[in-house]
């Protein structure tokens, strides 16, 4: 199975030991499922544990690691040119809706505009992912 | 966690530097080792990260998207 963990996820998985997100990273790390990512989505990542709250919980060494860790164990593929079969009212979140197009791959997010597309994609949340891999 | 035993072929010069740094500090070569992977793993990375992580999952999740959104370009 593969999956994209959109930078919300990954994210919050390092501020929550406890939250869907952490357990997911978890299993992503025994082999549960491939994380898909792109290097637009790891620049959102890299932007987002930059964001000054965000900073105050993760030392800027550890969100490097973090996301040098990422970026060599995930399957890391080129940012589709193709446009995203749909649209999110939120455009800046096409590139992901057109990547797990492209790969025809599970979006987990966290983010309202994406899961709002949950009819038309496989777009969920991580609690309802985790849920899938623990049936 | 508990341990399991298992059997790897390495290069005879990391297992010789691997028992020498083992030697030095009066400990096991599989300490060693298990040290090395679970750094290069990140596996050290995400047990510091989580020791220090007190938000739960909603107020983390909620902040991340926040993250996202704010520092989008």
């Amino acid at each position: 199975m593969r999956a994209i963990l959109d930078a919300s996820v990954l994210v919050s998985a390092v501020l929550s030991k406890t939250g869907a997100p952490a357990r997911l990273v978890e299993f992503w790390l025994a082999g549960a499922f491939e994380l898909v990512v792109s290097e637009a989505l790891l620049s959102e990542v890299e932007r987002a544990l930059e964001y000054p709250k965000v900073r105050e919980r993760i030392e800027p060494a550890d969100a490097s690691e973090l996301v040098r860790l990422v970026r060599e164990i995930a399957h890391v593929i080129p940012d589709p040119e193709a446009p995203p079969p749909v649209r999110s009212p939120d455009e800046r979140d096409d590139y992901l809706v057109a990547l797990a197009a492209a790969e025809d791959v599970r979006l987990v997010t966290g983010d309202a505009h994406l899961l709002g597309l949950g009819d038309r994609l496989p777009i969920l949340t991580p609690r309802a992912f985790l849920d899938q891999l623990e049936a | 966690m508990p341990k399991a035993r298992t059997t790897i072929s390495i290069d005879e010069g990391v297992l010789r530097a691997v028992r020498v740094k083992a030697a030095r500090g009066g400990r096991r070569d599989s300490d060693v080792i298990e040290e090395a992977l679970r750094r290069d793993l990140g596996l050290d990375l995400l047990e510091r990260l989580w020791a220090a992580a007190d938000l739960d999952e909603e107020e983390a999740l909620q902040l991340a998207v926040e993250a996202q959104h704010e520092t989008r370009t």
